[in-house]
């Protein structure tokens, strides 16, 4: 029991962890949102997306989505903001 | 890169998303696998990206949430193909570019020359002229190692010749030869005077001296003897070397008409412009003749991309023209040229050392000339070879 609850930690944690939601920024202008289920606003100046467990909003100027399917987002423009609504 | 490339060959669809619910437009598109990117919002619309065949689906899944869309403009591949399907000639075009342009492939575009741009430079390239290797000139066909072995043979004075095809440009890498420096020949031959004079040094490295000091001389007169007798009668033959300085005379005559005919140029310039593609001038103009006389200038400016020299230019002819204008010269003007032109002369001759000159003037028939009698110091001695053997080739080492 507890040995599986060590290897349920360490996947939780690793990078081949699917259980939370990834967000890799690249300075503020870039970000990929892995694990995206939901687009549930988007304006030129606020994103927000529904994602396991939370609710991911960028504030900024000029955002758009580079990309867009079920499980991922680039997002770019210019970040002022990131809000997490748990 | 490699993804706009792709897009570009699969197609894509700009399209504008209007309405309500344009959110839940885009997480119904998604859930029925339409791919999308660069969405951008600009007030109440959403501008974005989608493949062809995803479109149709993103306008029903739009329409269901209340939005609408709105195709902005097609890109790429299958639409570009679709629209010149409908115009035969841009597709012969294209067709006939790649032709040409594989065909171009046969040519030599450019002959490049490696490192090397010395004495017989121009000489090199006047024989491979000659031989069949230049720009523009049909490649497929042509024996580039034979042509390599004659252009050798032709030019003496390179010692080793390298031709690479190189797609269409000619590669050629060249050396010189190094001329050895001069050693004593070891034929016999005596030295004789190659002018008429008097005799004032001799100075004999090898051979007999048969001339003195004072002595008068003609031209082919033996000075140095290269058949030497020892004092037991035997006779040697030796290659006589000597320097003989004797006092020469020499005349030289310079004319100068004194009416000439003179381009006085108007100020007036015309150019011709040809595009010149692998040697062949194409003129960009309509010709005709011009009426006044003029002298031309061409320039040839070849395309250049990148450090990539194409056997295709322009060419630029430039005409000053000029109306011929009789000028007289007085006789001291004349005087002054003619002086100016024997300067020169004496520079060309180079002689030793000019011990008189003697001018006499004359005019005739508006001929004004200037006939210069010199007394002068110089080197008379030329090498001759001896007879020995019937057959052998006599040669005139001066």
């Amino acid at each position: 029991m507890r040995k599986k609850l060590k290897n349920k930690a360490i996947l939780a944690f690793s990078d081949l962890s699917i259980t939370y939601p990834r967000i890799v920024l690249q300075s503020n202008q870039e970000a990929l949102i892995e694990g995206c289920l939901k687009v549930l606003i988007y304006d030129e100046t606020v994103v927000r997306f529904q994602v396991k467990g939370m609710e991911v909003c960028f504030f900024g100027t000029d955002l758009s989505l580079q990309t867009i399917n079920t499980e991922n987002v680039i997002i770019s423009g210019r970040f002022e903001k990131i809000e997490y609504i748990v | 890169m490699y993804l706009v490339g792709m897009r570009l060959i699969r197609g894509y669809v700009r399209f504008e998303l209007r309405g309500v619910g344009l959110e839940e437009a885009i997480n119904r598109s998604l859930k029925n696998g339409v791919l999308l990117w660069n969405l951008k919002r600009k007030g109440s619309v959403i501008v974005g990206m989608t493949t062809p065949q995803s479109y149709k689906r993103l306008a029903r899944c739009a329409r269901q949430c209340g939005g609408k869309t709105h195709i902005v403009n097609k890109r790429g591949l299958p639409f570009f193909i679709r629209r010149v399907s409908r115009r035969p000639g841009i597709i012969i075009g294209i067709m006939l570019f790649f032709a040409l342009l594989i065909f171009s492939q046969n040519f030599i575009w450019k002959i490049d020359i490696k490192d090397y741009n010395g004495r017989y430079y121009e000489y090199l390239l006047e024989v491979m002229n000659q031989k069949g290797l230049s720009s523009g000139r049909y490649s497929k066909g042509l024996d580039i190692r034979v042509l390599q072995q004659e252009i050798l043979m032709e030019i003496e004075e390179i010692s080793w010749l390298a031709l690479n095809l190189n797609g269409s440009v000619l590669e050629v890498e060249v050396s010189e030869k190094t001329i050895p420096p001069f050693i004593l020949q070891k034929y016999p031959a005596n030295v004789v005077a190659k002018k008429t004079g008097q005799i004032l040094r001799v100075d004999t490295y090898k051979g007999m001296e048969m001339v003195r000091p004072l002595d008068v001389v003609y031209q082919g007169d033996l000075l140095v003897s290269g058949i030497l007798v020892n004092e037991e009668g035997t006779v040697t033959h030796e290659h006589a070397d000597a320097k003989v300085i004797a006092k020469t005379q020499d005349t030289h005559t310079i004319r100068f008409k004194l009416e000439q005919q003179e381009p006085i140029y108007t100020g007036d310039s015309a150019q011709r412009r040809y595009i010149q593609i692998l040697g062949l001038n194409i003129p960009l103009f309509i010709a005709f003749r011009f009426a006044e006389e003029y002298e031309k200038e061409e320039v040839y400016r070849p395309l250049v991309i990148g450090k990539t020299e194409f056997a295709v230019g322009i060419k630029t002819d430039t005409y000053q023209f000029f109306k011929p204008k009789s000028v007289s010269y007085t006789e001291q003007q004349a005087r002054e040229l003619v002086l100016a032109a024997f300067e020169a002369y004496e520079q060309q001759k180079s002689y030793d050392k000019v011990l008189s000159r003697a001018d006499t003037e004359q005019i005739q028939d508006g001929v004004f000339s200037i006939t210069r009698k010199y007394e002068c110091e110089e080197e008379i001695s030329k090498k001759l070879p001896l007879y020995i053997e019937e057959d052998r080739k006599t040669n005139d080492f001066s």
